[in-house]
């Protein structure tokens, strides 16, 4: 009788991910030395694909952290994550996770921040597409409007808070200059994407606020009333300032006037 | 010898760093082989290029994820996504692996070789027959390279395939490079696959460099087709005929121009085989 596929497939998977040999004797050839070595291609080629796959979507983590830690990172996070995506392109998902919670790594937090920061560009980069709204588009809309005007943002467009120089830090990389030490620096991020590249510029306080406003629901007119505590008699412009530049920015999918949506 | 319908000619495998090369330079290849997995993202440069590149030249996509052979059941979200990039890219055909990726919901990225037995072929002639039901089309199912074969397996690798695309009424893939890379780490005669495989479902070839460790080969898709490989594919092609043909290369990507050239060796190589069949 032969054994069941399931407890063959059950058994090659154990033995790829913990090494366990119990389908050692599954494995034909001369010896054990030649079905150990033969398996061994597929428990390094999972290594090394995953690897791989990690530094192609943390090239800031890798920069910053240098060859030899980042593959010893690599290793503990691909020992500790087995891949549950169909696509490798998902895998890396848990790495900010895995650096905020990990005793290893904990210590250091802008290595989580700076996961996060480099995954998140890879979210936008690869965000669903939407048309921008252009600003001539808003231009056609009467002044008598404009209260109601609701808002949709690109499904692109990502705010990340951040406690470090994380953004100089990835820069940094991307220019292949070494890394600024880490510093605390509060800030908020926006990450987008505009012409298949992925974006990102550093918001204050207000227009962060605004713009999770917006994203809520809020119309124009409540964006309005939101900054008069800080612009007074100024506020209606400081708004339109910021929408036009959201909407430069390619931030902005779709508006109507009335109900939101 | 038979002409088959659809045969594209010669292809090559879509890769990132050819887009823009594509797109400036209009090589003179035939179609290309665009990998599913890289497409079904939600959107960005990645369809947009594919887009681009499909309104000038014919597209084929290849995926390496349906893990036929897997014992989990089928993923239909999968098989969703797939249909509608299909839909969405109108592919000549669709391909992926005989083999198995992961079971109980892991992914082990890699392309898993099946004990040859009768089990495994109901299993995945079946679920095959599903996936080209759901598809509304017939699927290329590729052989992959292999590390191990299991004492298990009742009948060589030739004819599990065989007997699956017979079942499953399904077409194949025949990647000469991974017959070639088997054959060494198996120990078997490779003309001997190629004789057994049903010449009359075979609708693309795939040929590919790999690396010799010395007691094996690895199927690495980094380097040129080697000297051997090309003679296989000539054999193989002096007795299935011609077949829509493309060159791998998934690592050390050279210039585009270069893969274009190592692809006129193919034609030069179909060209002459295929003459020799007619004398």
């Amino acid at each position: 009788m032969t054994r069941p596929l399931a407890s063959v497939q059950d058994d090659f998977q154990r033995y790829v991910l913990e090494g366990d040999d119990a389908i050692v004797g599954d494995v034909a050839g001369p010896d054990d030395d030649y079905r150990r070595a033969r398996l061994a291609v597929y428990f390094n080629a999972y290594r090394l694909r995953l690897s791989e796959a990690l530094a192609n979507d943390f090239e800031g983590l890798k920069h910053y952290l240098g060859e030899e830690r980042f593959s010893a990172l690599a290793r503990d996070y691909i020992a500790a994550t087995p891949s549950v995506y169909r696509n490798v392109r998902w895998y890396g998902g848990a790495m900010a996770g895995f650096l905020r919670a990990d005793a290893r790594y904990a210590a250091e937090p802008v290595l989580a921040e700076l996961a996060a920061f480099e995954w998140t560009l890879g979210l936008a980069f690869d965000a669903p597409d939407a048309t921008p709204v252009d600003v001539g588009a808003l231009g056609r809309v009467p002044p008598e409007a404009w209260a109601d005007l609701h808002f949709k943002l690109h499904p692109c467009l990502y705010t990340l808070s951040l406690e470090w120089n994380t953004a100089e830090i990835w820069q940094a990389a991307a220019d292949r200059r070494p890394a600024p030490a880490p510093l605390r620096a509060a800030s908020t991020v926006a990450v987008w994407r505009r012409e298949f590249v992925a974006r990102y510029r550093a918001m204050p306080d207000a227009e962060n606020a605004a713009l999770a406003r917006a994203r809520a629901g809020a119309s124009f007119g409540a964006l309005c009333e939101a900054l008069e505590r800080s612009h007074g008699e100024q506020a209606a412009l400081r708004a339109a300032q910021l929408l036009q530049g959201w909407i430069t920015e390619g931030w902005v999918a779709g508006f109507s006037a009335g109900t939101p949506g | 010898m038979q002409q088959r319908d659809k045969n594209l000619g010669f292809g090559l495998g879509l890769r990132t760093d050819h887009y823009e090369a594509i797109l400036a330079s209009k090589p003179r290849v035939d179609w290309f082989e665009a990998l599913s997995e890289n497409y079904l993202i939600p959107g960005g440069r990645p369809l947009d290029y594919l887009e681009r590149i499909r309104r000038e030249y014919p597209v084929v996509l290849h995926g390496v994820s349906l893990s036929i052979g897997s014992r989990d059941p089928l993923d239909f979200d999968y098989l969703h996504a797939l249909k509608s990039l299909a839909a969405r890219v109108e592919p000549a055909w669709i391909s992926d692996h005989l083999c198995w990726t992961g079971c109980a919901s892991r992914n082990l990225h890699d392309l898993l070789p099946l004990p040859y037995t009768e089990e495994a072929i109901e299993h995945v002639a079946g679920r095959v027959r599903t996936v080209q039901d759901f598809l509304g089309r017939r699927i290329l199912l590729e052989n992959v390279s292999s590390y191990v074969e299991f004492t298990r397996s009742a009948v060589p690798e030739w004819e599990f395939l065989a007997e699956i695309a017979r079942r499953a009424d399904c077409l194949i893939l025949l990647d000469v490079n991974n017959v070639y890379v088997s054959a060494f780490n198996h120990g078997f005669d490779a003309r001997r696959y190629i004789d057994a495989v049903p010449a009359e479902r075979v609708r693309q070839i795939h040929l590919g460099g790999h690396s010799h460790c010395g007691t094996h080969i690895i199927d690495t898709h980094d380097a040129e087709v080697i000297d051997e490989v090309w003679a296989l594919y000539a054999y193989t092609l002096r007795r299935i005929g011609p077949v829509a043909t493309m060159i791998e290369r998934d690592d050390h990507i050279p210039p585009l121009a270069d893969l274009v050239a190592e692809l006129d060796r193919a034609r030069d190589t179909a060209r002459a085989s295929l003459d020799s069949v007619a004398a």
